[in-house]
């Protein structure tokens, strides 16, 4: 084998690169090609498929799973029957995840609103103010107090009484 | 028993139909072939035979995913590829386990049997065995069956200039070892 290609082969181990140096010199060279290895030499070492016994024939096995495996997917069919088609099951799918944004959206914003002091808003009576009374247009009104959390005052508004 | 390419995709559609029986004329002409490839790649008759039924069970149950302008044997070739390597990596982890074990001094005569049985078998005496689990197959496809490097490519799924470096390499190295088994 031409030594200098020899040694650029080894040293320069990237595929693409050995694979040019194959094409270009190894297959060509005729000094590489009878240094480099005896084809009938190899089929000693190698099995070949006709020595491969006729006898040994895989088929009755194979043929016997596939049977088994036919038989165990009818019999999975035949359970999962009950289980309602794919457009169903994506439907269902989506209609669950839709609530689950839903209910994960509201948690948020009632966390973020606990959590940002918004306060409490109380219907006709709050501990601190006192309203003796309150009328719209001569009738009784109702009254909404309102208490931010961590502020010292108190909003107070009246409304129409409905009832 | 030789098959037109015409007639493996009537055999193909009937299959696909649900005529299981024919599709043993497609495995009683290639299973030498695929033996003969995962032995060379196995070094154990009974895991290349076992590799063979499993790569053609796969075949049948894919087969609406088949490309019926690919040659069929490189598909079943290809599969039965895939599932060699799978063996020699589960190979390679049990003889990890038993190493450790046995370092372990755990369970150590059973590992230590297994661990020999495995060293004794023939794959660890063959010369073939020096090289890597490509390089074999690669080797094997080309001397049993005549592949290019770009047949070889298409079964090892890899790039046709790589399936040439593992071929060239496959060559070359037992070229190295037949000259040092010489040599002794």
């Amino acid at each position: 084998m031409c030594k200098f290609y020899a040694f650029l082969y080894r040293l320069i181990p990237v595929k693409t690169f050995q694979s040019f140096l194959i094409r270009k010199h190894f297959s060509r060279c005729l000094r590489c090609e009878r240094e480099f290895l005896d084809e009938s030499r190899v089929q000693e070492i190698l099995i070949m498929p006709k020595s491969v016994e006729a006898k040994e024939n895989v088929w009755p096995e194979i043929r016997r799973r596939i049977y088994a495996r036919r038989e165990k997917k009818s019999e999975l069919k035949a359970k999962l029957r009950f289980i309602p088609s794919t457009k169903w099951k994506w439907a269902f799918a989506a209609s669950f995840f839709l609530l689950v944004v839903f209910i994960s959206v509201t948690g948020i914003n009632y966390f973020l609103l606990e959590k940002k002091g918004i306060g409490n808003i109380s219907v006709g009576y709050e501990k601190n103010v006192f309203v003796e009374s309150a009328t719209i247009q001569g009738k009784p009104a109702k009254l909404y107090f309102y208490q931010p959390k961590n502020r010292k005052m108190s909003v107070v508004w009246v409304g129409p009484n409905l009832r | 028993m030789k098959l037109p390419l015409m007639e493996e995709r009537e055999i193909i559609s009937r299959c696909l139909a649900g005529d299981v029986d024919i599709f043993e004329m497609l495995v009683k002409k290639y299973q030498s072939n695929v033996i003969a490839m995962g032995w060379n790649i196995l070094g154990d008759k009974e895991e290349a035979k076992d590799v063979t039924q499993e790569a053609f069970i796969q075949a049948y149950f894919n087969l609406h995913r088949y490309d019926t302008n690919r040659n069929f044997k490189n598909w079943v070739f290809s599969i039965a590829y895939r599932k060699c390597l799978d063996r020699i990596r589960k190979r390679k982890s049990l003889v990890k386990f038993i190493q450790k074990m046995t370092k372990e001094d755990k369970f150590s005569t059973e590992g230590e049997n297994r661990k020999k049985r495995i060293e004794d078998s023939e794959i660890f005496n063959s010369l073939l065995f020096r090289l890597n689990g490509r390089e074999r197959a690669a080797i094997s496809l080309n001397m049993n069956e005549g592949y290019s490097a770009k047949e070889i490519a298409q079964v090892l799924s890899c790039k046709e200039s790589t399936a040439r470096v593992h071929l060239f390499n496959a060559k070359r190295k037992l070229k190295m070892f037949l000259k040092e088994k010489k040599d002794v």
